[in-house]
């Protein structure tokens, strides 16, 4: 291989994108010629330090925070976020269902306040009339239940998401 | 990154969907910073434009059509901003030639520069390579994106990017032989 050579091919022979067989011949042609060699350690150096450029870029963490001032956004707390969240709400009324479901086999008559009776007596009535119907319905399979139980979740979490989105259309903008 | 361009991802960030914002950040932040950063050079304006730039772009990101890339977008409007941040800063002090620097001072010529000098040297000529070569260095490097991702920013041919940053080194190979 001819030093011309060589120098064409070496920001590529650097950069380790040559084929095998040409870095091959450039590493011999560069172990025999000096002044290739000293071209090849240039390179190098170029290299390395183009690569130190990264340690010059700031977090992103610091350009959101000063963007969010200047647009005047607060940032949502942890409970906010949480609370926000589709998931969370899915989650409340399945919670909501199995403390309905729990109370539907509870012993009334330990409820001694007038409110908490009426309260246990609707929410038993109603748990033990879902649940029966969807017994009924799905033939006491766990695996049908559980199904239907997740595409609640995801049927919730769905029109939760919407919900909130159209909700921050018409607060929010820019 | 094709997420990026979606509707709906638009739509969540003209929401100002706190998730969508990160995503949003985590991307574009080094791409602004590195075009900013290529034009501007090392300044400690650079935080200030960089801000200035993501406060255009989601101001005006309602009115964006998508007739080009996202990152397209973006990236002509950070540097056209660097650009009329560098003409108003030369229009204010006439007679300061930011291209100017000083000569690299060498205590003992004899005596062989560190690495840290060595990078010093190279990051300083950069200055005076062509613009689009220190924005695809910038972009190669200090954002680490492919070439394919800057071809896509640029709105050039993978192969002319590619040319870009070989250029690009070359000449500061030259400059790096010439300071040694």
């Amino acid at each position: 291989m001819k030093c011309e050579e060589a120098e064409k091919k070496m920001v590529e022979f650097v950069e380790g994108e040559l084929p095998a067989k040409e870095s091959k011949l450039i590493a011999e042609h560069i172990s025999k010629c000096k002044k290739c060699r000293e071209s090849y350690t240039l390179h190098l150096e170029v290299e390395r330090s183009l690569k130190s450029l990264r340690a010059e870029l700031p977090s992103y963490g610091k350009t959101i925070s000063n963007v969010y001032r200047a647009l005047g956004i607060k940032r949502k707390g942890i409970m906010q976020r949480l609370i926000q969240s589709p998931v969370f709400a899915a989650l409340s009324i399945v919670v909501i269902g199995f403390v309905a479901i729990f109370f539907s086999d509870a012993d009334i008559a330990r409820f001694s306040m007038g409110c908490a009776d009426r309260i246990v007596l609707i929410s038993d009535s109603f748990a033990k009339a879902a649940s029966a119907t969807i017994i009924d319905l799905f033939g006491g399979k766990v695996r049908t239940l559980l199904a239907v139980n997740i595409s609640l979740i995801i049927f919730f979490s769905f029109i939760w998401s919407r919900a909130v989105l159209n909700f921050q259309r018409h607060t929010n903008g820019f | 990154m094709n997420h990026l361009e979606d509707k709906e991802f638009i739509e969540a960030l003209i929401l100002q969907d706190e998730d969508a914002f990160n995503r949003f950040f985590k991307y574009y932040q080094p791409l602004v910073y590195s075009i900013v950063h290529a034009i501007v050079g090392q300044s400690s304006e650079i935080e200030d434009l960089v801000q200035e730039v993501f406060l255009k772009v989601l101001k005006g990101i309602v009115h964006f059509r998508g007739e080009s890339r996202l990152s397209t977008w973006i990236y002509s409007i950070a540097r056209n901003h660097a650009l009329n941040h560098i003409s108003k800063k030369s229009n204010r002090n006439p007679t300061v030639d930011i291209e100017d620097e000083p000569p690299i001072e060498r205590n003992d010529p004899e005596k062989e520069l560190s690495a840290a000098e060595r990078a010093g040297i190279v990051k300083r000529s950069m200055k005076k390579l062509r613009e689009e070569y220190r924005v695809a260095l910038e972009l190669k490097f200090m954002g680490e994106f492919s070439y394919e991702e800057i071809a896509e920013i640029m709105n050039l041919p993978v192969g002319t990017v590619k040319t870009y940053i070989h250029r690009g080194k070359e000449e500061l190979k030259e400059s790096l032989r010439k300071n040694l």
